[in-house]
């Protein structure tokens, strides 16, 4: 009867119970989702890499390097030459390297070119390989080795054609129509970055530019030709490279002497110490985006109050005959209190299903345009303990009303 | 004895200089039917707070049923006012947005320590008694008629079987059918639960329907006698 009592009460004033909720609803649904989308990034790029030991690129920010080697987003400000990747390749110290040509796409995928160390060093969540869904790793020079996202996107099966597009853009005018690729291999999905990238070797990366100059096909010089002629499709530079190490003792000393190497302006980085850099660079609009996603559910829940707190005054009537029933002050305390507790767990569930649902519909979008996979399923512990803050913080909030409820059943 | 007051001396917060109401004795014996008159002002309402104990009693004893109200805490006058005590308003004796039948199963709820509550069969036999159909029980309280409202409130009153009931003009908004209609429902019903009854009204015509009339400006200045047993003029 308790809970019959304070629900009819709230369905009586609906009006404005809805617009409080609904505002309620609004900023759980923020502060919700900013903290799961947060922790989704971080754990999205935390998994991306793990196991190399140094990335190495031109000289540039470490975030940026980190950014565009690893997670394809950014471009790089220079390329590496490939006699100095080779020398640093053959440094005894050095167990494998993952060379990395970037400057590609495919209707909007980045295409990157590698060598086939890639699909035996490269891992990434806790040491992970990567492994096949279909085919095997490229051969032939215009072999072309899918991510499970760009297969399952573009419908693309082993065996299917495809063409490469110079440059970044989603829809290119500069096609490397006359060297299509054939799909001969589909990764399992990694949940990184990995799944929205098309893999090809480095020669067929140099092999597609032959006769290319300034973004732009030279006039009589087809690729097939190009190739004809060259005799050689060692690249002249690549974008970036992962390295591992013999021992990871001689990390800070190769990355000293990396970034002191003569031959050009090379830099090196820890892939996770530059993640952490990178989270601190971030921690300031985390927190801005943390504090302004509380104040709106401060601004919420002291509207609950002030709607709670106006409702006494109008149910004068209803306290005096509640009183005369035999309710005691205390009971009317409970009762503004069970309001509040009814508003803020319908909202809050509100709030999840639309959450939920948002996340649901929007995975395809945020993949494609920001390379995060972010799972639906919010609930994680961090999002109790918030969703749980907001209870008790909506029933401290209302104390106001409760107890104004409290001394009007006194007097 | 059904209410017994001694020597009580109440006086509203800041004004302790002067009692408002001033009751040297007053007794109203089990089962007596009493109309309570007076003129507005005059203390009938803080009298029926304080026999309700909705008012605390600082001098004096004020017993009920041999229990005395001025050494229960609040609490405990809260307890014994929903299972001892049946009130009807003069008019706005419901909660608007519940039904009926939450209107009156909202009083049985408070009853921890009286009788015991009517089951919920019982209260819809008495609600048909009362002409108050099965097609209203579901709808909110605010969707019947004054004459209606007054009827579920003498159901609520009834739901927790009062030893005492105190009803406060309840037929000051009603027309004369309604008016007549009302007073042979209450009556009907106290007399078969034996409860005893204090009326409070300005409407001297009804005086006839009680074992006793007493002005609450008597009581106020001690002319009452104690035990006062006579027949109520008509």
């Amino acid at each position: 009867m308790f809970l019959r009592l304070a629900s009819s009460s709230l369905v009586d004033r609906k009006g404005s119970v809805f617009l409080t909720l609904l505002a309620i609803c609004v900023s759980i649904f923020v502060l919700l989702g900013i903290e799961h989308i947060r922790s989704e990034a971080r754990e999205s790029f935390s998994s991306t890499v793990s196991g190399t030991d140094l990335i190495v690129g031109a000289r540039t920010s470490n975030i940026n390097l980190l950014l565009y080697s690893v997670f394809r987003i950014g471009n790089a400000t220079n390329n590496i030459s490939w006699e100095s990747y080779q020398e640093i390749a053959s440094n005894p110290d050095v167990a494998w390297t993952i060379p990395i040509a970037l400057g590609d796409s495919h209707r909007g995928y980045r295409v990157m070119g590698t060598s086939s160390d890639y699909f035996v060093h490269y891992s990434y969540g806790s040491s992970r390989n990567l492994t096949f869904r279909d085919g095997e790793a490229f051969e032939d020079l215009f072999d072309v080795v899918l991510g499970s996202e760009v297969a399952q996107q573009l419908d693309y099966s082993l065996g299917d054609e495809l063409v490469l597009a110079h440059g970044m853009a989603s829809t290119s005018f500069s096609n490397h129509d006359e060297n299509p690729f054939h799909v001969v291999g589909v990764l399992e999905p990694t949940g990184t970055p990995v799944d929205q990238t098309l893999h090809v070797s480095l020669e067929a990366i140099e092999a597609i530019h032959l006769g290319w100059q300034g973004g732009i096909q030279m006039p009589g010089f087809g690729a097939a030709t190009g190739i004809a002629n060259a005799s050689d499709l060692t690249p002249e530079s690549i974008t970036a490279f992962m390295l591992g190490l013999n021992s990871r003792m001689m990390t800070f000393g190769l990355q000293r002497e990396i970034n002191e190497y003569p031959g050009e302006p090379l830099m090196a980085i820890l892939p996770g110490v530059t993640l952490a850099e990178f989270w601190q660079t971030l921690a300031v609009t985390e927190s801005t985006m943390r504090l302004i996603s509380s104040l709106v559910l401060v601004a919420a829940l002291l509207g609950l109050s002030a709607l709670l707190l106006a409702s006494i005054r109008e149910r004068q009537r209803e306290i005096a005959i509640l009183r005369t029933l035999g309710a005691s002050p205390g009971y009317l305390f409970l009762l503004i209190e069970l309001e509040a507790t009814l508003i803020t767990v319908v909202a809050s569930a509100l709030a999840s299903i639309l959450l939920y649902t948002t996340l649901l519909l929007s995975a395809d979008y945020i993949v494609a345009n920001f390379g995060l996979h972010i799972d639906a399923n919010f609930l994680s512990k961090t999002n109790l303990i918030l969703l749980f803050t907001v209870f008790v913080s909506s029933l401290l909030v209302c104390l106001i009303p409760a107890i104004t409820a409290f001394r009007k059943a006194l007097q | 004895m059904s209410v017994s007051i001694t020597d009580l001396e109440f006086s509203y917060p800041g004004a302790e200089e002067n009692p408002f109401l001033k009751v040297p004795e007053w007794r109203v014996e089990t089962g007596e039917k009493v109309f309570l008159q007076g003129p507005s002002g005059s203390g009938k309402s803080t009298l029926l707070n304080i026999l309700c104990g909705m008012l605390p009693v600082k001098t004096g004893e004020v017993s009920l049923f041999g229990h005395p109200l001025d050494q229960m805490n609040s609490r405990q006058r809260d307890r014994f006012r929903a299972g001892n005590i049946g009130y009807v308003f003069q008019q706005f004796n419901l909660i608007p947005y519940l039904n009926v039948m939450d209107n009156i199963l909202v009083a049985r709820q408070f009853n921890r320590g009286g009788k015991g509550s009517h089951s919920q069969s019982d209260i819809e036999d008495f609600l048909l008694t009362l002409n108050i159909g099965e097609e209203q029980w579901h709808k909110p309280a605010r969707a019947l008629s004054i004459g209606q409202q007054q009827r579920v409130a003498i159901a609520r009153a009834f739901v927790n079987r009062p030893s005492l009931l105190i009803v406060d003009e309840p037929t000051s908004s009603l027309d004369h059918a309604n008016r007549d209609d009302f007073m042979q429902l209450l009556m009907d019903r106290v007399a078969q639960t034996k409860a005893t009854l204090l009326f409070v009204s300005h409407d001297i015509s009804l005086a006839g329907h009680f074992s006793r009339v007493d002005s609450i400006y008597d009581i106020n200045h001690g002319d009452v006698a104690a035990d006062i047993d006579e027949e109520a003029p008509v």
